[in-house]
């Protein structure tokens, strides 16, 4: 099995569409050769889903046919065994939040989703949207293009997260007709004028925080649950001093988070529900950001996801960028 | 043939709108729509892998969207009065063929009851798309009438220059409504780390001029008044106007252009041609007018000219600072010369306009974009009727409150070597995800032979009422 890179997860703003909201704060790193830099790997990547929490997400590809089902048989005895022990025995956070990014072995992903931000006078406001991610976590290409309502309907975020290239962003306006490059953003702003800021959509770096099981956690949706506790590791590293994080036992996921700033005060809750596993990966329909000092929150409906569809180098280019339809 | 019959209709139809002979492109994108399904049928179906996928929801074959808008302007300098009243109701339809064709229509109906901006007297019909878009193997294609926009520029012009501009509103019109679609074959075809875009007009189209005696009409052509102005040669010299010469509509009127795009590094490089038409006829002095000084009659003979146009394009961000650059290189462009005795009032020297922008977003709801602008005359200073360079400063603040619903604007752009200034704040409020009210003003000044001086009471609030869905 490839060794996880230093980069981790969670991706960019729009990774974090759903899996990863969560993800984000935690981050790490995607056990797969990206299909950017291994192409000709692409197709080639096996998972193996097992019952949580004796499993473990098996990942590998097979430079050479036939390599790869011997390879399984003899490793995932050994995979099993460790997490096994990990989680039984004395559960390590961090272990534990490395399987919750891990699991998430997509070469690609499309969402379709709605975004509701509710203000304080309770007026809804619904933006909808489809993202498009090719690409392994640190190492991705993302296209989000909004449907709705007609005043964004064709506005496009186009965003390079690459190895050694740093990050790009562009946006695209049909009202302009035009591509414009844009500075990526600072990470403690609002998403969109979302609850959601762009730290909390953007790729992390798993080594950038500390993890520490607080114990058990409450049961949410009747799941016993996993608390930890995230902290950067300098103040550079993400706008809140920490992070809590719910992760049932059962489900490599992470169904709740609280966010508190550098003064210790609660600011953000974020809450997963709707689990479902698609394609051997296991998703959240709902995603609700609250923000707790002004009184508003966004909830995140994925209407759907599909994996490993094989989108192509092409979709993710200034040209198609604008092209602005999507359907 | 049916361009032949076009241009015959477009000829009487003097001063409407000229299209080309749409049927002659029809049959062009019908013959496409039929290439592109066996292209798709011959496609590769997408990688879905062994594990189960959800069944996709079923895409709505097409996806449409309205908007219907009102704009109002008042004047504000004597004698106050209202300037505009435009209502535009503009529908976009997109038609899925396939995963990898669309069909584009979107056609806009418009009315000016107020008839001081040279529109038409009764509603409008304005065909503003009906594009064939797809790919063709790795080519991206797109067919029909259409807008090809280039450039990094805000506010002014430098290789933005395919589609002719709607000047009855000066250039106080978003370039988007006010850019005039061409029927226009268009291909995008990567080449290595990049790709080239080549374009082709098979025609000439002039840009729409207002008329003399509108609010934002120069004269008999574009360019005559500011030209009577500089030279100061005002009546009582009387003036004569030939009819405008214009490209015959043939093959060898077609215009041409190619951008290659890339990106080097953490920056985004285009190089640019276009081989094209003047949007404006040049106000040529007619020869036959004597040698007398002054001349006992200016007769002039406006005619359209070529332009070619060089250029390219940079873009990156250093941190939260984003940089553009744009420049551009006229060859030939006709330019207003001092002459005595006066001849043709022109002769061709090469232009280069350039651009350089800075955008940062020092908060959340703040976005602030200054450029400069450089523009100068390949001639000695003596021979040229106005100012050899031209500076301009651009400043447009963007911010946003309430959740984007309250956006306050405001854009300025001055003359640094020549007095002339552009002050245009907005201010846009947001109700409900389809409803929007716009308050804005325009406000227009400087030395009378500048293009903004000239207008300097033209002064205007604007209120736009807008629905969209």
């Amino acid at each position: 099995m490839k060794n996880a890179s230093p980069k981790v997860s969670l991706v960019t703003w729009i990774r974090s569409v759903a899996v990863t909201l969560q993800g984000l704060i935690l981050g790490f790193t995607p056990a797969l050769p990206s299909p950017l830099e291994a192409p000709a790997f692409a197709g080639e990547v096996i998972q193996l889903a097992l019952p949580w929490p004796e499993m473990v997400k098996a990942v590998e590809y097979r430079p050479q046919p036939g390599w790869f089902r011997s390879k399984v048989k003899t490793r995932l005895p050994t995979a099993k065994t460790r997490l096994a022990a990990a989680l039984h025995t004395a559960p390590d956070a961090r272990q534990i939040m490395e399987s919750v990014y891990r699991q998430d072995t997509s070469r690609d992903a499309t969402w379709r989703a709605v975004m509701e931000t509710t203000d304080k006078k309770g007026t809804v406001r619904r933006k909808k949207f489809v993202l498009r991610k090719l690409g392994s976590l640190g190492n991705s290409k993302t296209l989000v293009r909004f449907t709705d309502p007609a005043e964004v309907r064709g506005v496009g975020l186009l965003s390079y997260n690459l190895k050694g290239a740093g990050d790009r962003q562009w946006l695209y306006t049909p009202a302009i007709q035009r591509t414009r490059r844009i500075a990526p953003q600072e990470r403690q702003r609002r998403f969109l004028g979302t609850d959601f800021t762009h730290e909390d959509m953007a790729e992390r770096v798993l080594e950038d925080f500390t993890y520490r099981l607080l114990g058990e956690g409450d049961v949410i949706d009747g799941r016993r649950t996993y608390k930890i506790e995230a902290r950067p590791i300098s103040p550079d590293k993400s706008q809140y001093k920490l992070v809590h994080l719910w992760v049932p036992q059962d489900i490599p996921y992470v169904v709740q988070a609280e966010m508190y700033d550098q003064r210790s005060q609660k600011v953000r809750l974020l809450r997963a529900t709707g689990l479902e596993k698609v394609s051997g990966i296991w998703i959240a329909r709902r995603l609700e950001m609250s923000s707790l000092i002004e009184a508003t929150k966004t909830v995140l409906l994925v209407e759907e996801i599909r994996f490993n569809t094989g989108l192509k180098e092409e979709l993710f280019t200034q040209q198609a960028l604008e092209k602005a339809d999507v359907f | 043939m049916c361009f032949r019959k076009a241009k015959g209709k477009r000829q009487r139809a003097k001063g409407k709108s000229e299209e080309l002979s749409a049927p002659s492109l029809f049959c062009l994108l019908l013959f496409l729509l039929f290439a592109s399904s066996l292209a798709a049928a011959q496609e590769p179906q997408p990688n879905t892998g062994s594990a189960p996928q959800p069944e996709p929801q079923p895409s709505p074959r097409w996806q449409w969207s309205f908007s219907l808008r009102n704009r109002t302007g008042f004047r504000l300098a004597e004698p106050r009065l209202l300037q505009m009243s435009r209502t535009f109701l503009d529908a976009q339809g997109i038609y899925k063929i396939n995963d990898t064709w669309r069909l584009r229509l979107e056609g806009r109906a418009h009315f000016d009851p107020i008839e001081r901006l040279g529109y038409p007297k009764k509603v409008w019909l304005d065909p503003r798309q009906l594009l064939l878009d797809g790919k063709l193997g790795q080519v991206s294609v797109s067919l029909g009438l259409q807008q090809v926009v280039w450039g990094q520029a805000d506010g002014l012009r430098v290789l933005d220059v395919i589609n002719p501009l709607d000047y009855r509103e000066f250039i106080l019109e978003d370039f988007l409504d006010s850019r005039r679609p061409l029927w226009t074959v268009r291909a995008e075809v990567p080449i290595g780390q990049g790709s080239w875009q080549l374009v082709w007009v098979p025609y000439f189209a002039p840009g729409r001029l207002p008329g003399p005696g509108d609010e934002f009409g120069l004269g008999p052509s574009f360019g005559l008044g500011l030209i009577s102005a500089a030279s100061g040669k005002q009546p009582p010299i009387p003036i004569k106007v030939e009819p405008t010469r214009r490209p015959p509509y043939q093959l060898k009127s077609s215009q041409f252009g190619a951008r290659y795009r890339r990106s080097v590094g953490s920056w985004d490089l285009t190089a640019n041609y276009f081989y094209g038409w003047e949007d404006t006829p040049t106000p040529y002095l007619s020869e036959q007018q004597g040698q007398a000084v002054p001349p006992a009659q200016l007769t002039f003979a406006p005619r359209y000219e070529r332009k070619e146009v060089f250029g390219g394009t940079a873009a990156t961000n250093f941190g939260p600072v984003v940089l553009r650059l744009e420049a551009g290189w006229s060859r030939n462009k006709a330019t207003a010369v001092t002459e005595s005795p006066p001849r043709t009032g022109f002769r061709k020297f090469g232009q280069f306009a350039s651009v350089v922008g800075l955008d940062y977003e020092p908060r959340s709801w703040v976005w602030l974009s200054g450029q400069y602008f450089l523009q100068f005359v390949s001639a000695p200073e003596r021979a040229l009727l106005f100012p050899r360079s031209s500076h301009l400063a651009s400043l447009f603040i963007r911010t946003n409150f309430f959740r984007d619903t309250l956006r306050p604007e405001l854009f300025i752009l001055t003359g640094l070597n020549e007095r002339q200034y552009m002050i245009r704040p907005r201010l846009t409020k947001n109700f409900g995800d389809h409803w929007s009210v716009g308050l804005g003003a325009d406000f227009l000044g400087g030395r009378s032979r500048t293009p903004f001086g000239f207008f300097d009471s033209r002064d205007r609030l604007v209120i736009e009422l807008k629905w969209m869905r």
